[in-house]
């Protein structure tokens, strides 16, 4: 056996902050959520229920832990809805109620949602303090993109948004009551003091955990590995076990669908699998990184995939949520899954001792159906570089701007010498059972020249690469339609034809 | 303009204080000894008969505490709604409830419960049961009328040749329930210079307040306290006490927060009374909680419109008649009206000349109905738009110019009984929009650039904005307090607290020395209206208004008392009643309210005036004794329509090839006579505009058509918008002209503030694609790029409620 932490017993209880003190809870339901201990166990209720589907941010909490580097705090706004609190082991969990004072003084943001009338019925209002809680502590002077991007997560009926916006801009000036030398939470990012950084490092390292955690509860269990190897033991041994990663879809299985999860193998302690390393011939992802950490690091590779990311659920879900979920989750609608296809990522997968590489577009093989085996997981994400696809570009189609699935997404990965088309990547998500590569339109794109004609050509036997269905999100007409649109705008767009139009349609 | 010291200032509302803390309590947030979780089973079907339930496997199971059934609740007779049903009329329609120790538990329970249901006909487009053939949505038949001469099933089919032919866009031939007109319609129409007639389509979407509906309650001597998700206050207590079957002495509603309404919780819905008969069943505290899904099948929906307009313009842009059919989807409970009201917003915000109402109101097997912020004025709002834009483009004027010829202004009368209005500037919103917006710029600007194309649209928006007749309580203590009891509800737009400042106003008090009672029966509130229809600033400030001149008579008459003289020798200010002709002899308020207290009568609340509510009645009862009472019924003059308007201008680049578009520019203007509250008008128009972008584009419910079940149950299913689908910068402003009828000059703006916006999407849309007229909301991308690429649309014409 692997020599590690599994020397130590495995720990039953989990332990983490609030308000400053260590709670521990022995043998924790292990798909109670963060918002049925808070709102039921504790009866801290401020922090409300909207949807209980990660939809409407009226859940959202905050939590801090210790960076990477062990020296450093994260602080990260997440649903509480469908998060399991036995996932909080070694972390601080921050809610409205933390906010306030003891002698009853409210916290900048607060005071800014005050101010700015940001509140009306107020229902959403706890949810969008903690969003903006985040914000302050991660982003000492946000741009008007970065308030836009932190409320993304948070739904309001009543205010049209735009109050709680001034609030998120006029909350750093906002004096407070109270001696920020001294409390943590009132520092917006930068301002803050050692002392308190200090003491918040150490408090999260006093219940730091380095053994594993194995809790059951009413016939439930979740284990916690530590390590891969560990994991890869854990995984073999149970094959059946449900693995959670960010939980942005398990945590819905369960709030939802109601099904009962026996045995959860909890990916976010695995360090090594929250690993994100670029060498000259590729990035690595591990499959438990965030999608918030992924993404800049895709971008700075890959800019074309800037606002496909941006769209991707909200930033509470991105904070939660990962890539190797989105992945495994083998979504058709699932975003990443287009741009990783056009990029010719590889998946490494591992039984036991065992790595396998397989190519992304290897992977789906029917409606959620993958060729992982049983016993074996998805370790890594590798996508090649150099970023000789300059030609990358991607388009998500979605009824909303953020918080919404794709009616169509899409990416396209063109390779040229001189004129010729030398590698052809198209990839559609929404328009069959799979995210799929158009592999005919592909040949119809290779070795020619990237004119106009290659492209209609190619756009021509569309048709034939996909037969997408009516649903409500979209019916089967437009999605055709815009997936030979987008191809010609990708074309259009590359050529810096872009005042050129698809449709010779007529408008002064 | 008067200078007023409260009126159209901002003040922080006390209670933001807790909702931004997480102190605010809403109903589910309250927890009492003994207290169980009440979960709910809803019809999976979309039309049946309960046959047979078995909750035997609930026996033994732990944690199980009580169920309860239809055979445990009054029945209620068909279209209404019950507390719970045998006989569910749509999927989601509450069957039984189940208690336990948790949620968790009773929602366990529910899978354990075998229901067996006999499915009967349903349907989900009115058109298909309107059908010769067709099924009907109840047994009894497929259309309710509701009416003051007696209300009553129908059941009326079209021929096949009549439903084609109405598909097909032509004036509708078949029976209809529901005519009003005035004005010679045919020679409206024989003097028109241009005449269009056009098809319509609005879909319903349900009302998606953020918090799902909870009523929590128990039993104490006799006594039903009920914690509700309430829209209103007083005006919640006569219909909860029928539906919990007892005097309206013998229940206490608490609601001090709700999350949301716009209109889904104007008065008690059966489903808060079930936790009443659920209390008294087990003898303990019963909370219901339903889940975001069940708030999608029971928090009931916008009704659908399926219409025929025809309209006539003189050269001059005026409109000389009107003609309006509306096929009204009002569910399976029977509930709209929105067909009526459409007709008359026509009526008020166009003019015109003649005008026809024509109306159906037909059953579906969908969500239940209701108001729905600006029901059936926001509608026709959208329809009328682009429409407005049409008659503009044929007779060559400027879109903004048809609209001036045909504002509503203090002069217009209204609907079939072409009745005044108290006041009305609708040129004035228009011009200072216009103006804001650039509107001739914008109007003149290239509009296309590559694939992306410009289009700019104005919306008018209209609800009428107040009531009367309603009471005002105030009280003065001798500690100097000012106490304001408010009986409105807390939904969110204060209006609860900003009305109580017309109190404040005319007891030219310090805000600081006053105490809001509000959301809790036992704080003694008046008789209040309904929290809804944009009504509350209009008729509270008047009942406040009343209630504080009767304070100040009394205070005026006990110092004349105390210190000689008549009342009329005696003026206020700085909370003092002082002596006009030697200021310095006087009381202050405080002594008054002891002063009060001593000399009893009316002075102290020991009598009061009998023609106040009984609810108001039995306030004062209580608080006689402590102080200085101030209470009225508010019977200062009104007559005619009392409109709360607006106006919107908007700019939106589309792009042509993914029929998504952006909203560059939003400029909403009030027109709501007097200012009362400036950042909360603002939040109204700003609240109220993004509602109506979700309208125009994003939010509708669809039912699949074989099994009648809904697939928008989630909100990232129905889509509502999100902070980056509205504009980045959202302007607004008000005319700000007092209406004479209002003691400040105040009118209400809730509903109108949406109407304007989706009215100004729908036709900044049209104008986008050169004047097409899609006559359908929401307008979806599919629909657009199918209209460019001269694809068919997806569905049949008037076709609704599915895809
Ligand atoms: C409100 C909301 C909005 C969303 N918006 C979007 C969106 O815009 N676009 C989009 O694509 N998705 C969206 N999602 C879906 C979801 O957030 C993503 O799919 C996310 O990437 C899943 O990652 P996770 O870590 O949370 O996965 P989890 O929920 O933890 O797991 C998902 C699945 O993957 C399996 N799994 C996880 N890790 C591994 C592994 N290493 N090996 C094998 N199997 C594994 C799990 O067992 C499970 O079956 C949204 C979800 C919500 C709730
Ligand atoms: S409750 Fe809606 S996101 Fe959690
Ligand atoms: S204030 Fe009501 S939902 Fe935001």
């Amino acid at each position: 056996m692997h020599p590690s932490s599994s020397d130590k017993p495995a720990a039953e209880k989990i332990s983490f902050l609030l308000d400053g003190e260590i709670i521990e809870i022995n043998d924790v339901d292990p798909t109670r959520t963060v918002l049925q201990y808070l709102r039921e166990d504790l009866r801290r209720t401020g922090t409300k229920e909207g949807c209980a589907e990660g939809d409407c941010g009226a859940c959202t909490v905050v939590v801090a832990e210790l960076d990477h580097d062990g020296e450093s705090v994260r602080v990260r706004a997440v649903n509480s809805c469908i998060q399991f609190l036995a996932t909080l082991d070694g972390k601080e969990l921050i809610t409205v109620e933390s906010l306030r004072g003891k002698d009853g003084s409210l916290h900048p943001v607060q005071k800014a949602m005050v101010d700015c009338h940001g509140s009306q019925c107020g229902f959403c209002t706890p949810g969008f303090v903690m969003s903006l809680l985040a914000l302050y502590k991660n982003n000492a002077s946000p741009t008007r993109l970065d308030v836009d991007d932190a409320l993304a997560g948070n739904l309001c009926r009543c205010t049209g948004y735009r109050p709680i916006v001034d609030a998120a801009l006029a909350m750093y000036d906002e004096s407070s009551q109270r001696d920020a030398s001294d409390d943590w939470l009132l520092g917006a990012k930068g301002t803050n003091t050692e002392k308190p950084l200090q003491e918040k490092i150490s408090k999260l390292k006093s219940i730091r955990r380095t053994n594993n955690l194995a809790i059951k509860q009413a016939g439930r269990r979740l284990s916690s590995p530590r390590s891969v190897a560990e994991l890869a033991d854990l995984i073999q041994a149970k094959p059946d076990s449900t693995l959670l990663a960010g939980g942005t879809d398990v945590g819905l299985w369960v709030t939802k669908r109601h099904r009962e999860l026996d045995e959860i193998i909890y990916l976010g302690n695995v360090a090594e699998l929250r690993n994100i390393s670029v060498s000259a011939t590729h990035i690595e992802i591990g499959a438990a990184a965030t999608l918030s950490d992924v993404m800049p690091v895709l971008v700075e590779h890959f800019p074309a995939l800037q606002e496909l990311f941006v769209r991707f659920a909200s930033p509470p879900i991105r904070n939660a949520g990962t890539l190797g979920g989105n992945i495994a989750n083998a979504s058709p609608i699932g975003d990443s899954m287009p741009a990783l296809l056009a990029l010719d990522t590889v998946l490494v997968l591992r039984e036991g001792q065992q790595q396998r590489e397989l190519p992304l577009d290897e992977y789906y093989v029917g409606y959620q159906a993958t060729a992982l085996q049983p016993g074996e997981f998805l370790e890594k994400i590798r996508v090649p570089l150099p970023a000789s696809s300059s030609g990358l570009q991607t388009y998500k189609v979605s009824k909303r701007f953020d918080q919404d699935i794709s009616a169509i997404c899409a990416a396209f990965c063109i390779g040229l010498d001189g004129d010729e088309i030398v590698t052809a990547r198209v990839a559609y998500g929404g328009l069959a059972a799979i995210p799929k590569r158009a592999k005919q339109c592909e040949q119809m794109l290779l070795g020619k020249a990237f004119e106009r004609a290659t492209i209609d050509a190619a756009i021509n036997v569309l048709d034939a690469d996909f037969q997408p269905i009516d649903d409500m999100r979209a019916s089967a007409e437009y999605r055709m339609q815009v997936c030979r649109n987008l191809l010609l705008r990708f074309y259009l767009e590359s050529t810096g034809a872009e005042t050129e139009r698809v449709y010779g349609y007529n408008r002064a | 303009m008067t200078d007023y010291k409260h009126i159209g200032k901002d003040f922080v509302p006390p209670d933001i204080l807790g909702k931004v803390t997480g102190k605010a309590k809403y109903a589910e947030d309250f927890r009492v000894d003994g207290m169980v979780f009440a979960r709910l089973y809803t019809s999976p079907i979309a039309h049946g008969k309960v046959t047979h339930i078995d909750t035997s496997a609930l026996d033994t199971m732990e944690g199980v505490i009580g169920v309860l059934t239809a055979d445990d609740v009054p029945a209620v007779e068909a279209p209404n709604a019950a507390i719970l049903t045998n006989s569910p009329a749509y999927i989601g329609d509450p069957i039984l409830a189940v208690a336990a120790v948790d949620e968790l538990t009773a929602e366990e329970a529910m899978t354990r419960i075998k229901v067996t249901i006999e499915a009967l006909p349903f349907a989900v487009d009115p058109l298909d049961s309107l059908i010769e053939g067709g099924p009907d949505a109840r047994e009894e038949g497929n259309i309710f009328v509701r009416s003051r001469e007696g209300s009553g099933f129908r059941t009326v089919k079209w021929s096949q040749q009549q439903v084609d032919e109405f598909r097909a866009g032509k004036e509708p031939t078949g029976e209809f329930t529901d005519e009003w007109s005035y004005g010679d319609v045919e020679g409206g129409f024989a003097n028109a210079e241009v005449i269009f007639e056009a098809p319509f389509v609005t879909t319903g979407y349900a009302h998606m307040s953020m918090e799902a509906r909870t009523a929590m309650a128990y039993w104490q001597n006799g006594t039903c306290y009920v914690y509700g998700s309430a829209q209103s206050q007083s005006f919640w207590m006569p219909g909860l006490a029928r539906l919990l079957g007892v005097e309206m002495s013998k229940v206490v509603l608490i609601s001090e927060n709700t999350g949301g309404g716009f209109g889904s919780k104007i008065g008690a819905y059966p489903i808060a009374a079930l936790p009443g008969y659920f209390s008294k069943k087990l003898g303990r505290p019963v909370q219901l909680r339903i889940t975001r899904e069940q708030e999608y099948y029971i928090g009931s929906a916008r009704v659908g419109f399926q219409g025929w307009i025809k309209m006539g313009f003189a050269r001059n842009g005026r409109m000389t008649a009107a003609d309006v059919f509306i096929i009204e989807d009002i569910g399976p409970n029977a509930t709209g009206g929105d067909g009526s009201s459409a007709g008359g917003a026509v009526s008020l915000v166009y003019d015109p000349a003649a005008m026809r109402f024509r109306g159906l109101p037909v059953l579906t097997n969908t969500t239940p109905r209701g108001a729905q912020r600006g029901p059936g004025q926001n509608q026709i709002a959208a329809v009328m738009a682009p429409l407005m834009d049409r008659a503009a483009r044929e007779l060559h004027m400027d879109p903004l110019e048809i609209r001036k010829i045909n504002a509503v202004n203090s002069d217009t009368t209204v609907y079939a009984e072409q009745l005044p209005v108290t006041s009305a500037y609708m040129t004035e919103a228009l011009e200072k929009g216009a103006d804001m917006f650039d509107w001739d710029t914008k109007y003149n600007q290239p509009r296309r650039n590559g694939n992306k194309v410009i289009g700019v649209g104005i919306g008018q928006g209209y609800h009428s904005a107040g009531t009367k007749g309603f009471d005002g309580l105030i009280r003065i203590t001798p500690d100097g307090k000012i106490h304001l009891h408010s009986g409105i509800g807390n939904l969110g737009t204060y209006s609860y607290a900003s009305t109580t400042r017309a109190a404040a106003e005319v007891l030219k008090c310090e805000w600081e020395d006053c105490v809001i009672h509000h959301g809790n029966t036992e704080a003694n509130l008046p008789w209040s209206s309904y929290q809804a229809g944009s009504v509350s600033t209009f008729t509270h400030t008047r009942a406040n208004y009343v209630a504080a001149m009767d304070a100040v008579d009394k205070m005026k008459a006990i110092t004349a008392e105390t210190l000689g003289g008549v009342a009329d020798d005696y003026d206020i200010d700085g909370e003092r009643v002082f002596n006009i002709s030697s200021p310095a002899q006087g009381m202050t308020y405080a002594a008054v309210a002891a002063r009060a207290i001593q000399l009893g009568g009316a002075y102290s609340g020991a009598s009061y005036p009998d023609d106040i509510h009984e609810i108001t009645q039995r306030a004062v009862q209580n608080i006689a004794g402590t102080g200085l009472i101030g209470v009225a019924k508010d019977k200062l003059a009104q007559e005619g329509v009392i409109p709360g308007l607006a106006a919107a201008f908007v700019e939106i680049e589309l792009d042509l090839e993914t029929g998504k578009y952006d909203i560059l520019d939003y400029v909403g203007i009030a027109e709501c006579g007097t200012v009362m509250h400036p950042q909360g008008l603002a939040g109204q128009m700003k609240g109220g505009a993004v509602w109506g972008m979700g309208m125009a584009g994003l939010e509708r419910h669809v039912y699949d058509p074989q099994n009648g079940l809904p697939a928008n149950v989630g909100y990232h299913q129905c889509g509502i918008p999100t902070y980056l689908d509205v504009p980045a910068v959202i302007r607004t402003s008000a005319v700000d002209l007092p209406d004479p009828q209002n003691p400040f000059g105040a009118r209400g703006i809730g509903e109108p503030a949406m109407g304007c916006s989706v009215a100004a999407l729908t036709s900044a849309i049209s104008d986008a694609l050169g004047g097409h007229t899609f006559g359908r909301t929401p307008v979806s991308r599919d629909m657009i790029v199918n209209h460019i690429a001269g694809k068919p649309q997806s569905f049949k014409p008037q076709q609704t409620n599915n895809f």
